[in-house]
């Protein structure tokens, strides 16, 4: 015989929906699309992507961003449940291989080679607005979502969701980006992804909590 | 009552599809299995009041359970979560807990064993298990658990605090 506990949950009870692992993924799409829309509207997107042949460094630094921000979401999701010894450590191989540009940028300033003109440049300053404003569009979609989870590794999720926002919305601003250095990425790209990140791990925590 | 992984799952199932029935009966279940899982490792004036938060929360958080996947450490990751949070709780508002013998966990559980909270506590320095232990759990004022475990008043409150702490984390990345 249930307790009067158990009996006042059960005179409470509804159907409820699973919580819907495709969700996440569509609202990250149709983001990425308006994003990429409002900047190609009020930016413009890079001529070499427009006429089809875009430059190696933009496919590249566009491809490890969109992966970073690929396999974060692989982790959101995998963690909005609860669950006891079941990981999914994939981000950390993504943001190891996005650590390679930093990395380069961080191997040219010791070497001396670190062009001053990457700290200066005013775009660097739009890059990183842009993208952490898009950004916090994104993890605003994906903390819902979670929120109708029940995340057990909060801080952990927090990182996560703002590295896959930062992530998501770096990739649309540098469809517009005009530069093509590997530096000028790791710097302000690490910075926007770095800051999103951050701003993830400070806000969220009391959002996610439950 | 003994519950299976593979029962509960399709209970929580055929709840979640809107089976009144076996929501009631996955809850009474869990609650069996929360009252084990809990003994010991919290004052029993406690006990009750964390079991019923953690069935709260899976009722609550049922929409997060996936069927596809095994029931029992979905379960513990909540109620693992629900016993940090209540530790911390307690710790904040310097509550005082007695001590009192309660049910053993069965060690024929395998899953209950390898789940158990124990595993927590083991990666907890020795001065910070003590302390929590002696304060937390057995319900010794902070000066008598200094004495039991031979540490000055301020390494005990020290413990405790770093290892609610470290709990909180390895809850985490566990």
């Amino acid at each position: 015989m249930p307790d009067k506990f158990i009996q006042s949950l059960v005179a409470d009870f509804k159907p409820v929906g699973q919580l819907d692992n495709r969700q996440p993924w569509f609202a990250m799409a149709v983001l990425c699309c308006v994003a990429i829309a409002v900047v190609a509207a009020t930016m413009g997107l890079r001529a070499d992507l427009l006429a089809g042949l875009p430059a190696d460094v933009v496919l590249l630094r566009g491809g490890v961003v969109l992966m970073l921000g690929v396999a974060s979401l692989i982790a959101v999701v995998a963690y909005a449940r609860p669950n006891v010894g079941r990981h999914s450590d994939g981000w950390i191989w993504a943001l190891a291989a996005a650590a390679l540009f930093p990395g380069i940028a961080l191997l040219s300033a010791v070497e001396g080679r670190f062009p001053k003109d990457v700290l200066t440049a005013p775009s660097g300053l739009v890059c990183l607005g842009v993208s952490v404003s898009i950004a916090i569009f994104m993890a605003a979609a994906l903390t819902l979502w979670v929120r109708r989870g029940a995340t057990v590794r909060v801080s952990l999720q927090s990182w996560l969701i703002g590295l896959s926002g930062g992530s998501f919305a770096t990739f649309c601003y540098s469809l517009h980006c005009t530069s093509t250095t590997v530096i000028y990425a790791g710097f302000w790209y690490t910075g926007a992804i770095a800051m999103s990140a951050g701003i993830g791990r400070m806000v969220l925590p009391r959002v996610l909590k439950w | 009552m003994r519950s299976d992984d593979q029962s509960l799952g399709r209970l929580m199932a055929l709840s979640q599809a809107g089976d009144a029935q076996a929501h009631e009966a996955v809850l009474v279940a869990c609650q069996l299995w929360l009252r084990r899982f809990f003994a010991g490792k919290i004052g029993p004036e406690h006990a009750e009041e964390l079991v019923q938060e953690t069935l709260l929360a899976v009722h609550n958080k049922r929409a997060s359970y996936d069927p596809g996947r095994p029931f029992l450490p979905w379960l513990a990751a909540i109620a693992r979560y629900r016993w940090v949070d209540r530790l911390r709780a307690i710790y904040r508002h310097q509550s005082d807990v007695h001590a009192e013998q309660v049910e053993a966990i069965d060690a024929g559980e395998t899953v209950v064993a390898k789940l158990s909270l124990d595993r927590l506590m083991a990666q907890l320095s020795d001065g910070q298990r003590a302390a929590i232990t002696l304060v937390k759990i057995d319900g010794l004022s902070v000066a008598d658990a200094a004495v039991a475990s031979g540490q000055s008043v301020s390494l005990v409150k020290m413990n405790i605090h770093r290892g609610l702490r470290r709990l909180s984390v390895l809850v985490e990345e566990d």
